[in-house]
């Protein structure tokens, strides 16, 4: 097992910060050349208008799994060694309860807005300066009573082929059927389903890809 | 007579280069008549900046006692330190007047940028960018300074060379006319421009202690020097508009905001032409027709009109602005955010993230603030286990990276805009307001549940973490229901 590189042979964090800087040049030249600078892009989803934002999460999602389970077959990555996000239930149920709440009434998410904001848009410039007081008053005014939500549901570093105690490449292929799945399904609404048409009082806008 | 279109006006008045001679009655109307010459911001601005000069340069000379620095006689110093009655209280009201200082052009830049932006608009109306670099040199100072007014061309070198000549007695050569600015203020706003973000970021260091003491060290002569740079020219400044008798109308322009239009036709007649195209435009939009003969000299008033007939079927040039380019397909664009991740954890063993950039820089600024507090604090307090700081992390860098990497797409697509995003039916302010709040419940939401779309979302849906899954289920199944609720605000 070679990797993580940077956890098996020493590099100075100096390399370490500047590598950081260019994934993140990366990061943000596909998310602003993706759409996701443009907050009517992003809430056009939840109106069944257009699925950009959706696409692009998922085929991340499905690629990235299965990149590294691929790289810990051939032995490549050691799984034990990369970051798995904590599972605590309460949290992340609550947090994204009141993560999509702002996601509706602003149509950014903090790395968009970021995004939307070095392109010189002043709404997102403006999500960005409200993530910050949000972000803030976690720390300051919310995380002694909430304290019990963010600790609640505890399970660890817990992934899903484990929760259900099934293989891993089986689980993938399951992931990969449903995100065909998916895939299918959105275009499909996009051509042809439009529940919001009434409030909408015009045409469908589908971006041109 | 048919209506003359601003950019007529303009080529017209662009023949004459040089301000034609004056008859003495023709002198006299126009010495009687006043023009605007600055904003009542800047004339505040420049107060404000003066007096602060005035009071800082008192405290600073009379702060600096250690031995190899020291320039204020002994005196002087007991007398400041009898004012302020301890040389501690004397250092704080340096430093809060500095920080009044660096907060009031501070907020002058992000209010006025809009302004620049606006100017700069209008300065490219006809002239789509150039390529040579005299033109580039141009620009970059142009976005220092905050102003194309302000900005060296070649023009203005020739005027100082004039200048200077004329001084040494040496030449006869009428000087070029001048924009709302001369070649020799020019080049003292640019030092100016240059040396002031010096003085205000070596002033907070020294004053908060910022960084290595290394840092600190050279903050102290490097301070010093572009104060005694500014002074040098600002002995100039002072003495030129308070002196010399030539350049009263300069120094009651800066108290009244206006000055005659005689000294403009003479110094500036540039900046004289450019109001004249004004207020020619504005006098046909509000009265319904403008006589070029109420605005300038008769003399000069015929000949411009005798160019405006020759030019009566000019058009301006048209200048195609490029098109934004489309959006990648979403199905590429997600492949190679999937490679990136993959890139991530096979280098780092860890995803990507955005949110926890801004809990790390509050906190970073709380603790500046007050360090008591972040380290008291039960969720602040864990940026600084184990000897760590909130800025050196892996995430920090990357969302400066994001910052670039999102700029630089949205250069090359064309897309880099100030502009706000928003549904058809609702207005600007409405837009700002919802993002905000929404802002603030996203920031927080990314708290409760350790990380955002990306950090959480992402990261834990692509190693198949049960709790990434359950996030992302959460976020868009209220997200649908949130955004039924906001329907008014996007459709």
């Amino acid at each position: 097992m070679i990797a993580p590189i940077f956890k098996e042979i020493s590099v100075s964090i100096e390399f370490q910060y500047f590598l950081a800087i260019l994934i993140g040049v990366a990061f943000g030249y596909i998310l602003e050349s993706s759409g996701f600078g443009d907050a009517r892009v992003i809430a056009a989803e939840f109106y069944f208008e257009d699925f950009r934002m959706l696409k692009v999460f998922f085929a991340a999602m499905v690629t990235g799994a299965m990149g590294i389970l691929f790289l810990n077959w051939v032995g490549l990555l050691d799984i034990n060694k990369i970051f798995i996000p904590r599972t605590y239930l309460w949290g992340q149920a609550l947090g994204g309860a009141v993560l999509g709440f702002g996601f509706g009434m602003g149509g950014y998410c903090p790395g968009t807005s970021m995004v939307s904001a070095s392109t010189g848009k002043l709404d997102g410039m403006a999500f960005v300066f409200g993530a910050f007081l949000g972000t803030m008053s976690f720390g300051d005014i919310f995380y002694g009573w909430l304290k019990k939500a963010y600790f609640g549901g505890a399970l660890g570093r817990i992934t899903l082929p484990r929760l259900f105690n099934m293989n891993e490449g089986v689980f993938m292929l399951i992931v990969v059927i449903m995100a065909i799945g998916i895939f299918w399904l959105v275009e499909k609404t996009e051509r042809d389903w439009d529940p919001y048409g009434k409030y909408r009082g015009r045409p469908k806008r589908i971006i041109k890809r | 007579m048919t209506k003359i279109t601003r950019y007529q006006l303009e080529k017209a008045l662009e023949q004459f280069e040089y301000p034609p001679e004056l008859t003495a009655e023709e002198k006299d109307k126009m010495r009687q008549r006043k023009m605007k010459k600055h904003d009542v911001a800047i004339v505040l601005l420049h107060w404000f900046n003066a007096f602060t000069w005035i009071f800082m340069l008192a405290t600073g000379a009379a702060l600096i006692v250690s031995g190899f620095y020291k320039i204020a006689p002994q005196f002087y110093i007991n007398i400041m330190r009898g004012i302020f009655s301890s040389p501690a209280d004397m250092l704080q009201f340096h430093i809060w007047l500095g920080t009044i200082w660096i907060v009031v052009f501070g907020a002058y830049t992000i209010f006025g940028y809009r302004k620049y932006l606006r100017r700069r608009e209008a300065s490219q109306r006809y002239n789509p960018k150039s390529k040579s670099w005299k033109e580039k040199l141009k620009a970059y100072q142009c976005i220092l300074l905050g102003n194309p007014a302000m900005c060296i061309d070649e023009n203005d070198i020739k005027w100082l060379r004039i200048r200077i000549l004329h001084i040494l007695g040496k030449s006869n050569e009428p000087l070029p006319p001048q924009g709302s600015f001369n070649g020799g203020q020019k080049l003292y706003g640019l030092l100016a421009a240059i040396m002031t973000p010096i003085i205000m970021l070596t002033g907070v260091i020294m004053a908060f202690h910022l960084g290595p003491a290394w840092i600190v060290r050279w903050a102290i002569p490097i301070h010093f020097t572009a104060v005694g740079l500014v002074v040098s020219g600002l002995m100039i400044h002072v003495y030129m508009g308070a002196v010399l008798p030539e350049e009263k109308p300069a120094f009651f322009s800066m108290l009244t905001g206006s000055t005659s239009e005689l000294f403009l036709y003479k110094h500036h007649f540039n900046f004289y032409k450019e109001r004249i195209v004004r207020q020619f435009i504005w006098r046909n939009k509000s009265d319904g027709g403008a006589d070029l003969k109420d605005l300038l000299p008769d003399r000069l008033a015929r000949s411009v009109e005798q160019k405006l007939e020759e030019l009566k079927d000019l058009q301006p040039p048209k200048i195609e602005k490029p098109k934004a380019k489309n959006f990648w397909n979403p199905y590429v664009g997600g492949f190679l955010l999937g490679l990136l991740f993959i890139f991530t954890y096979f280098v780092y063993g860890r995803g990507l993230g955005a949110s926890s950039f801004l809990s790390r820089t509050g906190t970073f600024l709380w603790n500046l603030v007050s360090p008591a507090y972040t380290h008291s604090n039960p969720y602040w307090s864990h940026y600084f286990h184990d000897g760590h700081t909130p800025l050196g992390n892996f995430m920090i860098f990357e969302v400066i990276g994001l910052f670039i990497g999102g700029f630089w797409s949205g250069k090359k697509a064309h897309r880099n805009k100030i502009e706000i995003h928003k549904g058809p039916n609702i207005s600007n302010t409405k837009r700002i307001i919802y993002s905000m709040i929404g802002g603030f419940f996203m920031g927080l939401g990314a708290r409760i549940a350790r990380g955002c779309t990306s950090g959480q979302g992402l990261t834990g849906g692509i190693t198949l973490s049960v709790g990434g899954w359950l996030f992302v289920l959460v976020v868009f199944a209220v997200g649908y229901l949130s955004a039924f609720l906001f329907r008014r605000l996007w459709l």
